[in-house]
């Protein structure tokens, strides 16, 4: 007897970085808790596949696309919504899949983390992902909300201490419904969004940081420049 | 008015672009001074998320193409037209292209602003906007994603006015005329 043929998955990273990207250490994660049994896994990262200079009708990772069962799409906030690129990518499968009378069934979910401590800013984003799925015939799985996304970075999930175990909880309860060919799990959604640190503490933080940065890079004295004030304009 | 219009829209697109032409005719007749850029013939490069803008080259990106005119002609007009197809809810590649590229005229700053946390101004003063997205008929859910986009963009972007709406293909040029100096209107400061 055959076995049942592995079900492919892509994981669709939309962040620019190649390197410490939040994006792809969340997507990675939860491909890598499916069951490799039923599932194999492939990483395209989007802005990359883009900039390859090939003709995206004819790249091949357009057609790895299509052919999923599965896409993770992983990707930053940027601008209260989605990187510009990303349009170019959803427009285009979009489009592909609209020329096909019978398209393959694949199913769609979409993690967004944002800069911001709170995962509600994402949500805008997460309501474009949804009418991407729709628009394009796929199966909408669910979406995750992470705020302060920086924090995970490039590093390894698994040991990233208990003030961030419902990042690993929630990715876990993903995967499993993805296992059992199910929809992701309210409880995933809420406790990924659960923000790690207060408003005030995160503002704080972030602005020393930032500070220290300038600092390190010898332009304090240049942080409040306003090149382009009105009365500049030649 | 000092007016800037930023295009979204591409000539592949034929009835979105006949609603440009439409709005770009009704500015020309009008008594602003309009400075108007069709974004799918400009060279701008996506946003790289490096933070170079805040930290190393404050207020300017280090990508050097019209990422940085349109970042420069966005401050130095009392109001600024966004238009867009509402591509699933959101804005055009053309468009988002260009907004992505705005993030030098903030500061990397954080303060909490509407019960949220939201990066400070860095000028003093920042044009009104006007959103405008396409759709070929009514679309009650992408239409619903597109307005909040406007808003949380309106949050960051430190707008003291704006105005927002939809022009469908089979609308009538008397239609659109209409909507558009009604929303010209809700963004002329009294």
């Amino acid at each position: 007897m055959n076995p049942c043929p592995k079900k492919r998955v892509s994981l669709l990273v939309g962040s620019p970085k190649r390197k410490n990207s939040a994006s792809a250490t969340l997507g990675l994660y939860l491909c890598n808790q499916l069951d490799s049994q039923k599932f194999d896994y492939q990483e395209i990262h989007l802005r990359s596949a883009l900039s390859d200079k090939q003709n995206i009708n004819v790249s091949y990772w357009l057609n790895d696309i299509l052919k999923s069962d599965v896409l993770i799409f992983s990707s930053p906030l940027y601008v209260d919504c989605l990187p510009s690129y990303v349009f170019q990518v959803f427009e285009k499968i979009y489009q592909e899949r609209k020329k096909t009378r019978d398209p393959k069934e694949i199913q769609f979910l979409a993690i967004i983390n944002s800069g911001f401590p709170e995962s509600s800013q994402s949500q805008t984003a997460l309501d474009i992902c949804q009418h991407f799925a729709g628009e394009s015939g796929m199966l909408w799985l669910g979406g995750l909300l992470l705020g302060a996304g920086f924090i995970v970075g490039g590093r390894d999930i698994r040991k990233m201490g208990w003030l961030f175990k419902n990042i690993k909880k929630s990715l876990d309860l993903s995967a499993a419904a993805i296992n059992h060919g199910k929809v992701i799990p309210v409880e995933a959604f809420h406790i990924m969004g659960k923000p790690f640190l207060s408003k005030k503490l995160f503002c704080w933080i972030g602005n020393i940081g930032f500070k220290q940065m300038a600092k390190r890079n010898g332009t304090v004295r240049q942080l409040y420049d306003r090149p382009y004030e009105k009365e500049q304009m030649i | 008015m000092n007016m800037l219009l930023l295009n979204g829209v591409s000539e592949k697109e034929d009835d979105a672009y006949q609603i440009y032409q439409v709005i770009d005719r009704c500015l020309k007749e009008s008594d602003h001074q309009v400075h108007s850029y069709n974004l799918y013939q400009m060279n701008i490069a996506p946003c790289m998320g490096c933070f170079a803008c805040w930290i190393d080259t404050p207020g300017e990106c280090i990508i050097n193409d019209d990422g940085r005119l349109i970042a420069k002609e966005l401050m130095q007009h009392d109001a600024v037209i966004f238009l867009s197809p509402v591509t699933f809810g959101g804005y055009s590649f053309e468009l988002k292209k260009a907004v992505d590229r705005f993030i030098p005229n903030v500061m990397p700053f954080f303060r909490i602003n509407q019960n949220e946390i939201h990066h400070i101004p860095r000028y003093q003063k920042y044009p009104n906007l006007i959103f405008i997205g396409t759709l070929p008929d009514k679309n009650p859910g992408m239409e619903n994603t597109f307005f909040h986009l406007n808003q949380r963009n309106v949050i960051n972007m430190y707008p003291n006015l704006y105005s927002q709406a939809i022009f469908y293909y089979h609308q009538s040029e008397e239609e659109i005329r209409i909507k558009f100096h009604q929303l010209m209107k809700d963004v002329e400061q009294i």
